[in-house]
C-alpha cells in the first residue's frame, strides 16, 4: 500500500535525566508503543462510571478470565512461606470436610432406605400408591408435586426477577433503586412459616374465590395444567408461595451479573445505533446468560428444598396429578409430615428413601446447571 | 458520504467540572482529524459528544453547537439513535459482542436497522471485513467466536462492524492503545484507506501515530483546544508554546 508521507514528523527528543514520560523513548523506533502504562490511567471510562464491573459476583465466574497469580518479590520471607502453606492446608482441609459430610449424609440416607430398595427396587420411583397402613409406599406423586411446583415457581419468578434485576441495573433512578433493593432484601428475610402462614390466611381464600376462577375464565384456563377451580390449597398457591420465596435470590443475582457486564459492551451497541433497551436485550442479557442461567437453577434448588412454606399450602393430598388447581404433595412436606409418626421401620426407610430421591435431584440438576454454565460461559 | 462536523462553543461538564471548554473545530470530510494532547485533557469527552454518548452519562450536560454537515445533532430534529449510525464509533479496547460469532457481529446493527439481509447482508459481510483488512485472515471461520481473535484482529473487528452501518463519520479513542506494534501499524494503515470515503477523527496521546495517519491535528490542554492546524505545520512549527512543549516531550 501507498506510505502516506508524513514521516517528517521529527520524534521528540529523549532528554537525558528529563521528566520523560514512560512512552516518550519509543519516538525513536518509528513503531508506536502501546502506552500500556498510561493507557489505563487515561481511562476514566473504567473508573468513574463503572465501579460496578468491579462487583464481581462469584456467578460472573466462567466469563471473568482468571488473572495469573503474580510472584512475591525476592525477599520472600520463610514465615510468610509457612503461613501460606498452613493456609493452603486449612482451606483444603475445609473443602475436603464438606465433601465428606455431603457423602456422608448421601451413605446414611442410602442405608437407611435399604428396606424401601430391596423390597421395590427403582419401581419406587413410578409407584403412585402411598399407604402406611397396608405398607405400600411410592414417590412418584412426590416427585411431581415437588417438580412441578418448583417448575412453575421458576417459571413465574424469573421473568419477573429478570425485570427488576435489568429496572435496578438499567433503568432505575436512585430514588426508585434504593427502595427497591430493600424491598427484594426484605423478601428473601420473611421466614418461610411467616410466608406459609400468609399463604393460609390470604393468598389461599384469596385463590379460591377470586384468582382460580379468574385464571379459568381467562385464555390461561384452556392450557391442560388447569382444570376446575377448587379449594385453596393446591399446587398452584404452593407454586406461588415458591415463586414468591425464590424471586429475591434470582433478582438479586441477576442484577450482580447484569452489573458485571462490561460498560463497553453496552456502548458498543449504543454507538452502532442500538436503542437501550436493544443493547439490554441483545447484549447485556446475552453477555449475562450464562450468570443468569445460574441465578435461575440456584432459585430452583431453594424451591426443590422449601418445606415449610410448601406443606402449609401444597393441600397435602397424595395422589399423582398435573393438574395445579388440586391439592397434591410435596418430597419435603411428606417427610416433615410422616418421618415422627412413622411406626414401622418399612415407612421410615420409605421416607428417608424419598429423601435420597431429593437428595440426588439436587444434585443432578446442579451438577447439569454447572455444566450448561461452563459450556454457555465458554 | 463522508460528511464535515463542525463545533462551536463546544462545552462539556460533568456535575461542574468543566472537561471540554467552549471548543470551535471544523473537522474536514475524507481526511483524518487527530486530537492529541496529555490524560485527562478532554480528548476522549470531546469524541464523545460528537456522537452524542455522553446522553448516557447522567452528570454529563452539554452546550454549544456540534453539526454533522449542516444539521445541527443537539437539535429537535435529530434522532441520537439515528446519529450514532452517521457517526460511528470505536473504543480504546476492543469490545466485540464475545456471544456472537465473527459474522453475526458485522451483521448485528445491519440487521437491527434494515439495511440488508439475505445475499445482500453476505455480501455486506465481505465488503466491510475487506474495507478492515480482515477478511482474508478470517473468511474460513466466520462462525466461529469473535474472542477467537487476537487482539488486533478483534479490533479491526469492531472497526468492520462499524462501518457496517455505512456511517459518514468514524470517531476512534485511542483505537491502538491496547494492541502490539505489529496490529498497530495494520490499524494505521487502515486509518489512512479508510479517509478516503470517510470523515475520522481519531485520539491518541502517541504523536507519531497522530504524525502518521492524520492531516489534521488538534491539541488540546485542559479541555481547551489550544492549536489545530494541518499536521505537518503542528509539529515542524507549532504556534503555542504550550504544543511545543507538549510534542517535545516536555511534559506530559
Ligand atoms: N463520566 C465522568 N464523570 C466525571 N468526570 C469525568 C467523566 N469522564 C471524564 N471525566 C473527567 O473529564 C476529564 C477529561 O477526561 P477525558 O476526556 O477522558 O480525558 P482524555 O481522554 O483526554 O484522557 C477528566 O478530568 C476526567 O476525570
Ligand atoms: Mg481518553
Amino acid at each position: 500500500m501507498v506510505e502516506p508521507d508524513l514521516r517528517r514528523v521529527p520524534g521528540p527528543p529523549v532528554e537525558a535525566g528529563g521528566a520523560a514520560g514512560p512512552g516518550r523513548a519509543a519516538g525513536r523506533s518509528g513503531v508506536a508503543r502501546p502506552e500500556s502504562g498510561r493507557a489505563a490511567a487515561a481511562s476514566p471510562w473504567a473508573a468513574p462510571l463503572s465501579p460496578r464491573t468491579e462487583t464481581l459476583s462469584p456467578l460472573a465466574g466462567p466469563l471473568s478470565p482468571r488473572r495469573g497469580g503474580h510472584r512475591p518479590p525476592a525477599p520472600f520471607r520463610l514465615r510468610d512461606r509457612l503461613v501460606q502453606r498452613w493456609f493452603r492446608y486449612a482451606t483444603g482441609l475445609v473443602a475436603a470436610l464438606v465433601v465428606a459430610v455431603t457423602l456422608i449424609v448421601a451413605h446414611q440416607l442410602w442405608v437407611g432406605s435399604q428396606s424401601t430398595w430391596q423390597e421395590w427396587g427403582l419401581s419406587f420411583l413410578t409407584r403412585t400408591e402411598w399407604n402406611p397402613v397396608r405398607g405400600e409406599f411410592g414417590a412418584l406423586p412426590f416427585i411431581a408435586g415437588t417438580l412441578l411446583t418448583s417448575l412453575m415457581a421458576l417459571a413465574m419468578a424469573v421473568p419477573v426477577s429478570l425485570g427488576i434485576a435489568i429496572l435496578l441495573s438499567e433503568y432505575a433512578p436512585r430514588f426508585v433503586r434504593d427502595p427497591l433493593i430493600f424491598i427484594v432484601e426484605l423478601l428473601a428475610a420473611i421466614p418461610s412459616v411467616v410466608l406459609g402462614l400468609w399463604g393460609i390466611f390470604v393468598l389461599a381464600p384469596l385463590m379460591q374465590s377470586r384468582i382460580l376462577p379468574a385464571i379459568a375464565a381467562s385464555p390461561l384456563g384452556w392450557l391442560p395444567i388447569f382444570g376446575e377451580p377448587g379449594p385453596g390449597y393446591n399446587l398452584f398457591t404452593a407454586s406461588v408461595i415458591l415463586a414468591i420465596m425464590v424471586l429475591p435470590i434470582i433478582a438479586s443475582l441477576s442484577r450482580e451479573v447484569l452489573l458485571a457486564v462490561p460498560l463497553d459492551q453496552k456502548e458498543a451497541a449504543l454507538a452502532l445505533g442500538s436503542t437501550r433497551w436493544e443493547a439490554v436485550q441483545h447484549v447485556v442479557l446475552a453477555y449475562g446468560r450464562s450468570g443468569i442461567f445460574s441465578a435461575a437453577i440456584l432459585g430452583l434448588a431453594r424451591a426443590l428444598g422449601e418445606t415449610m412454606a410448601v406443606t402449609m399450602t401444597i393441600g397435602n393430598r397424595v395422589a399423582l396429578t398435573f393438574d395445579y388447581f388440586e391439592p397434591g404433595y410435596s418430597m419435603t412436606a411428606i417427610i416433615a409430615n410422616e418421618l415422627r409418626e412413622a411406626a414401622t421401620e418399612l415407612h421410615v426407610s420409605a421416607l428417608v428413601a424419598v429423601g435420597l430421591v431429593l437428595f440426588c435431584l439436587s444434585f443432578v440438576l446442579n451438577a447439569a446447571a454447572r455444566l450448561l454454565v461452563l459450556r454457555l460461559g465458554r | 458520504m463522508a460528511e464535515r462536523m463542525t463545533t462551536r462553543q463546544l462545552t462539556v461538564r460533568f456535575g461542574n467540572a468543566e472537561a471540554v471548554r467552549r471548543v470551535d473545530m471544523e473537522i474536514p470530510p475524507r481526511s483524518v482529524t487527530a486530537i492529541i494532547g496529555p490524560s485527562g485533557c478532554g480528548k476522549t469527552t470531546f469524541l464523545r459528544a460528537l456522537n452524542r454518548m455522553h446522553d448516557f452519562t447522567p452528570v454529563a450536560r452539554v452546550e454549544g453547537s456540534v453539526r454533522l454537515g449542516d444539521r445541527e445533532i443537539y437539535g429537535n430534529g435529530m434522532n441520537p439513535v439515528e446519529l450514532r449510525t452517521r457517526v460511528g464509533m470505536v473504543f480504546q479496547r476492543p469490545n466485540p459482542f464475545p456471544t456472537m460469532s465473527i459474522r453475526q457481529n458485522v451483521t448485528y446493527a445491519p440487521k437491527r436497522h434494515g439495511l440488508a439481509r439475505g445475499p445482500e447482508l453476505e455480501e455486506l459481510v465481505e465488503r466491510v471485513l475487506r474495507q478492515a483488512a480482515l477478511w482474508d485472515e478470517v473468511k474460513d471461520r466466520l462462525d466461529h467466536s469473535a474472542t477467537s481473535l487476537s487482539g488486533g484482529q478483534q479490533q479491526r473487528l469492531c472497526i468492520a462492524r462499524a462501518l457496517a452501518v455505512e456511517p459518514q463519520v468514524l470517531l476512534m479513542d485511542e483505537p491502538a492503545s491496547a494492541l502490539d506494534p505489529t496490529a498497530t501499524q495494520k490499524i494505521e494503515d487502515l486509518i489512512y484507506d479508510l479517509k478516503q470515503e470517510y470523515t475520522i477523527v481519531i485520539v491518541t496521546h502517541n504523536m507519531q501515530q497522530a504524525g502518521r495517519v492524520s492531516d489534521h491535528t488538534a491539541f488540546f490542554y485542559m479541555g481547551h483546544l489550544i492549536e489545530y492546524g494541518a499536521t505537518d505545520d503542528l509539529f515542524t512549527n507549532p504556534r503555542n508554546e504550550r504544543t511545543e512543549a507538549y510534542i517535545t516531550g516536555r511534559f506530559g
